[in-house]
């Protein structure tokens, strides 16, 4: 029974159902948006928002039916390269919970957390935990929690909030579920049922000799991986080393109102890079584009790495509402290019500065950010005889310790 | 008794000389050592009011108005808390300092270039927290409003804020918990004094100048 992948595993699937859709981040909720794709020559309506639905637009329908159902619906072609790349970006943030990874397009993320679990306090804490984050990041989502991956997914698929540890009681749970979750060709599903074959569990009841004869490898395969009797290798995803996520909007705005809301989610995008790779960020490149124009660049440098959202989000926010938009943008992007180690100086304990250092920088990035770079100075005594050379003022640095100060915290005494 | 004592205790009456008592919550409520006696006794907090501003007007620059403070700066770095000090209208002199026991690596110069910053950031550096004191040489025709304002952010932030002005504005109305009029040589009058009847004045042989 026990072969193939380790029983050790616990992979947790994170199932975003409406990924198309929220992954394009829509400013406006009120205003109907759906999205097509070419099926036969034909536009049809794959997703749509709530206020699409509402007006009686419903996926499957064609983009001719819908157009006159609701005043000003805003229809987008899916874009496949577009979700991938942000399914990519949410696998980079998803990092900040367990370093494997990997994706499972179009729509989810697979996580192994066994290691992670006594980190987050628990399998419910890490959920709930995940939960949250997803819903910062403007995504709903979904958790199934098995011993397989593919059994997790299958769960998250069906909503089913259950926690599967073992592999033995892995039948019984997902006996009940319809066969229509795996995922088949539709000659495959349409013979199914035929055959009266609604549920994975009577799937499974069905001699397997007759199952590959009829259906081919695949779907027994398929059943083996659920069930943890074939190996199911998934590869992790690897991270760049940099970070560089960018937002297309579907309208584009003029608003920097509209524009910070972007930015709210690329930096907790951000913070999760951060955060999976203990670094802070030092020097931001937001990048405001707009159409038929160069990408106007803006630059934020503080004065010590850090990864909180709240706080680069208040510093761009000032920047922003102080620079004028030539042009309506339709995108922004953000770029971090050297992610620095985060200083053990900021989690010690004991030092009373420590506690009080990353404030005082906070305070007085927000004050170098608005007035300029050069604008806070501090004093240095230079050992000169001329009294007006025997002071100097340079711009102020984080990492002066004080005079009374004994140097590194962790020096030890003599 | 205790609904009264409650009515009272709401921040927005003030209470005349009893003010220590609806301050009693707050740590603001004793002042911060003037490192002068004889003004500390003239002063109802014992010292530099916290938690709010101070204005101290002066004829002319030098005329001792920044050695009434040294003490209380003294105190401050070496109880290793932060100074600010906005757009001082010259460079201090660091070796002074360090020799009248001012650590100048406590101290943060922050010089805007435009005139609207100052305010900005003295508000900041105010409202922050992070330094124990703010020194600032606001010009003449601050309106009365963005006096309040900063009178408020000082006490959001526990802060002490000095406003260094020229005497011309002493006829102006103003939120200062206190106002000090320096006249040479050496005298300084109270001009405004919350919690206590203005116009005492003490004279401090030691702000005069010293022989050259």
């Amino acid at each position: 029974m026990e072969s193939g992948t380790p029983s050790s595993q616990l992979w947790l699937a994170l199932y975003l159902p409406q990924f198309p859709l929220q992954s394009l981040h829509p400013t406006q909720p009120d205003r109907p948006l759906c999205l097509y794709e070419m099926q036969r020559g034909r536009q049809l309506i794959s997703a749509c928002n709530r206020a699409a639905r509402q007006a009686g637009i419903k996926a499957g329908m064609t983009l001719a039916a819908a157009q006159p159902l609701a005043d000003g619906l805003q229809a987008l072609a899916r874009n496949p390269q577009r979700e991938q790349a942000a399914l990519r970006r949410l696998a980079q943030w998803a990092q900040q919970f367990t370093p494997v990874v990997s994706l499972q397009p179009p729509s989810g993320l697979l996580l192994e957390v066994r290691a992670s679990l006594s980190l987050f306090g628990g399998i419910r804490a890490l959920q709930q935990r995940i939960d949250e984050a997803t819903q910062r990041l403007g995504y709903r989502c979904r958790q199934g929690i098995a011993p397989t991956p593919a059994a997790a997914w299958l769960l998250a698929q069906a909503g089913i909030d259950t926690v599967i540890r073992k592999r033995s009681t892995l039948h019984a749970q997902i006996a009940e579920l319809p066969v229509h979750l795996l995922s088949l060709d539709a000659d495959t599903r349409q013979a199914l049922r035929l055959l009266g074959i609604e549920t994975i569990g009577a799937c499974l009841q069905v001699p397997r000799a007759g199952l590959l004869r009829r259906f081919g490898a695949e779907l027994p395969l398929q059943l083996d991986r659920i069930l943890g009797h074939a190996p199911d290798p998934r590869e992790p995803y690897q991270s760049p080393e940099h970070f560089h996520s960018q937002i297309m909007l579907p309208d584009a705005v003029q608003e920097t109102e509209a524009l910070l809301f972007l930015l709210r989610r690329l930096l907790q995008e951000l913070h999760g890079f951060l955060l999976a790779r203990n670094a802070g960020a030092q020097e931001l490149q937001l990048g405001l584009i707009a159409p038929q124009r160069p990408i106007e660049t803006l630059c934020l440098t503080l004065l010590a790495p850090t990864s909180n959202p709240d706080h680069l989000l208040s510093l761009w926010q000032e920047k922003l509402d102080r620079h004028q938009l030539a042009a309506p943008v339709e995108g922004i992007e953000l770029r971090v290019t050297k992610p620095l180690p985060l200083s053990p100086d900021n989690l010690d304990l004991f030092a009373p500065r420590s506690n009080e250092q990353p404030d005082v920088t906070r305070f007085l990035e927000r004050l170098r950010n608005r007035l300029g770079p050069d604008t806070i100075r501090q004093l240095n005594i230079v050992g000169d005889h001329r009294p007006e050379k025997a002071t100097t003022t340079t711009p102020w640095q984080q990492n002066q310790k004080p005079l009374q100060g004994t140097g590194h915290p962790h020096q030890r005494p003599p | 008794m205790s609904g009264l004592r409650e009515i009272l205790a709401h921040p927005g009456i003030w209470q005349g000389r009893n003010h220590r008592f609806h301050h009693a919550r707050d740590k603001a409520a004793t002042g911060l050592a003037t490192g002068f006696p004889m003004l500390d006794g003239q002063l109802p907090d014992g010292g530099w009011p916290r938690g709010a501003l101070t204005e101290i007007l002066f004829d002319h620059p030098g005329q001792g108005e920044f050695r009434l403070l040294l003490p209380a700066l003294r105190e401050i770095t070496r109880q290793q808390h932060y100074v600010a000090m906005i757009a001082p209208p010259w460079i201090p002199y660091a070796p002074a300092l360090f020799s009248a026991g001012i650590d100048p690596r406590w101290l943060f110069l922050i010089t805007p270039e435009k005139q609207d910053d100052h305010l900005w950031a003295l508000e900041q550096a105010l409202r922050a927290g992070h330094c124990r004191a703010v020194l600032a040489w606001p010009t003449a025709d601050i309106p009365l409003k963005t006096l309040r304002r900063l009178q408020l952010a000082a006490e959001a932030g526990s802060t002490s804020g000095f406003l260094l002005r020229h005497s011309n504005t002493r006829r102006q109305h103003s939120p200062a918990a206190l106002r000090l009029l320096l006249t040479p040589p050496n005298r300084v009058e109270i001009i405004k004094c919350r919690g206590r009847n203005a116009g005492g004045a003490v004279t401090l042989k030691q702000l005069a100048t010293p022989p050259h």
